[in-house]
């Protein structure tokens, strides 16, 4: 049993497209590496794709859906989106310099104890 | 004048003092406050220090002090209130399915499909958000969205399999998205308007 079959056996027999869409361009799927995982399954797998976290699907599957199906791309623009967002908020945060010394001061005073 | 750290025991200096800031970061995101932070920091190192014969050099040294960062405020926290996010979290595992689409992309569809509304939102309003998220999932959000750490490192730091980290990344992500997209609508950086253009 492929990977595919048994994640469709997870979503009950979902459709290849996903629910009723037709977002897929490529809907065809062979029974090579590169046939294309249907939209519900990329939605499903798009925090582990950025997370760099695939378990058993490979990367470029999931690439190569985001890179074609035009109703699923804005979806990993979105998550994209919001993870910069997250991520330039906290970029600029830095330890106070009196607390480094702080640091310092403890350490060289449990240095002293030893 | 001579740097105190300088007198380190072997490798601390190299391996653990470079992730001063993060530790600050992590800790802040943790108590919500500067002088909580700088207080845990400043535990965290000392207690670093002294079991550093414990610590395998040249492994996750970020990981681990982020482990006893987070062991130090779990206690404190502990002295000061019973579980009340614990709850919080049964309660929202029964309430929320694992609906591949996203609700917030299903209220922007019309407008702002691809979330640009997100980088309109001014960086304090985001912190806020994220130290509004139960502690479970405002760890791993952190953990992972910010600090970039691999679901491995995070189950091992928070001491939960790794699926149970997924399923705190995908609800505390989800609780975030909506939380700052409802500030958007609040302060007229996206209109609200629902989509039904589903995949």
């Amino acid at each position: 049993m492929s990977i595919f079959d048994r994640i469709r056996g997870l979503f009950g027999g979902a459709s290849e497209n996903g629910e009723g869409g037709d977002g897929s361009r490529a809907a065809g799927r062979g029974p090579d590496s590169d046939e294309m995982i249907p939209c519900e399954e990329a939605l499903r797998l798009v925090h582990e794709y950025l997370d760099g976290e695939l378990d058993g699907v490979p990367h470029k599957q999931v690439k190569r859906h985001f890179d074609v199906c035009g109703r699923c791309y804005p979806h990993l623009k979105l998550e994209t989106s919001y993870r910069e967002a997250v991520r330039r908020a906290s970029a600029g945060e830095e330890a106070p310099p009196e607390l480094r010394a702080k640091v310092a001061r403890l350490l060289a005073e449990a240095q002293a104890e030893d | 004048m001579t740097d105190p750290t300088s007198q380190a025991p072997a490798g601390f200096e190299e391996e653990a003092l470079p992730h001063l800031d993060a530790v600050y970061r992590f800790a802040l995101r943790l108590s919500g406050a500067p002088d909580q932070a700088e207080d845990l920091v400043q535990e965290t190192f000392l207690r670093a220090y002294r079991s550093w014969d414990q610590y395998t050099r040249g492994t996750a040294a970020k990981s681990w002090l982020f482990t006893i960062c987070r062991n130090v405020f779990l206690r404190k926290r502990e002295r000061r209130q019973r579980h009340d996010e614990i709850v919080e979290e049964k309660v929202d595992r029964s309430g929320v399915g694992k609906n591949p689409v996203n609700p917030v992309w299903v209220s922007v569809v019309g407008v702002d499909p691809e979330g640009d509304f997100f980088d309109s939102i001014v960086d304090g309003r985001i912190i806020e958000a994220i130290e509004e998220l139960p502690e479970e999932y405002r760890t791993a959000v952190v953990l992972s969205d910010v600090e970039g750490l691999p679901y491995a490192e995070i189950s091992e730091l928070m001491g939960v399999p790794v699926g149970t980290v997924k399923s705190r990344l995908f609800r505390g992500r989800r609780r975030l998205q909506q939380r700052l997209y409802d500030y958007a609508v609040e302060e007229g950086y996206i209109s609200e308007r629902s989509g039904t253009d589903e995949p």
